[in-house]
């Protein structure tokens, strides 16, 4: 991608949904599971740290997914919500790459978040000069998003289910978007699944 | 014996607290504490909450001293 940046990437995969009655992330898409979308996306992107962070549910989809080169982590305050796993993430991938300038957060349950969409979120991002760059979908700001260094302090912050969305509601630094027309699709109900069966028919 | 009860999300706002140790008779199962508690508190949509015993969601078995159960939201984590 871009050679001249460190630039890590996680995968947020260790919530649980009653809801469905399963691990949303091993729900079935276009012949693999949703985390496996994920993975396979940005698999093949050059990061210079490469996590995926488990927590419910860990043993069965560890089982079940092809992990490729991410390191996975396990995140056994994953209860305790999103932040959880946003600090988790982070940690390791500082152990990773200490000097890590950029750090990008990927969901497990938005399958249409593409290799493209991805690489054109880390691009408009490095082109900027903000701190962080969010996806925007129908005047939604969200994840996927990109973090450079001087706000990881924010993100190490976070608390129970927060999530990058409490740091742009608090005004905690300014940040870009990029719009996409239906990259932040997200999954957590059984009208969710039955939305992606459609999707997978068109 | 002890367990350890943790309330998350909504489930900790309507019980009114995030934690609470409960001496229970032995051989109480999982289900058997989930359906007092949400009766305890009169807990919303009770097939929404998720129980999760020592960090392990779908837990059936009897509980054990010590134990640490969670009660979650619908979507917990991420």
């Amino acid at each position: 991608m871009i050679k001249n940046a460190k630039i890590g990437v996680i995968v947020l995969a260790a919530g649980s949904s009653s809801r469905l009655g399963y691990a949303k992330q091993l729900v079935g898409f276009k012949g693999k599971s949703l985390l496996q979308h994920t993975l396979d996306a940005s698999a093949s992107l050059e990061f210079d740290s490469k996590v995926l962070i488990l927590g419910a549910g860990k043993e069965k989809i560890e089982n079940e997914i092809d992990a490729k080169d991410f390191e996975i982590v396990n995140n056994e305050n994953w209860e305790e919500g999103m932040s959880t796993s946003i600090i988790s993430g982070l940690k390791k991938s500082l152990e990773n790459e200490k000097n890590l300038q950029h750090l990008l957060i990927l969901l497990a349950d938005q399958p249409l978040v593409r290799r493209d969409k991805i690489e054109q979120l880390v691009e408009a991002h490095l082109r900027g000069s903000k701190p962080a760059t969010f996806s925007e979908y129908a005047g939604n700001v969200g994840v996927p998003a990109v973090f450079s260094s001087e706000v990881f302090q924010h993100l190490k912050q976070l608390k129970g289910d927060q999530g990058a969305k409490k740091l742009i509601s608090e005004n905690r630094f300014d940040y870009g978007t990029l719009k996409f027309e239906d990259g932040n699709f997200d999954v957590d109900t059984a009208e969710d699944v039955e939305r992606l069966k459609k999707l997978e028919q068109e | 014996m002890k367990v350890n009860i943790k309330y998350f999300g909504m489930i900790a706002e309507t019980a009114g607290k995030t934690e609470e140790i409960l001496d229970l008779e032995s051989g109480v199962s999982v289900k058997n504490l989930k359906d007092r508690q949400i009766q305890k508190y009169k807990i919303a949509d009770p097939e929404s909450v998720q129980i999760a015993v020592n960090k392990n969601l779908n837990s059936n078995s009897e509980l054990k001293e010590g134990d640490e159960v969670a009660f979650l939201p619908p979507f917990a984590g991420g």
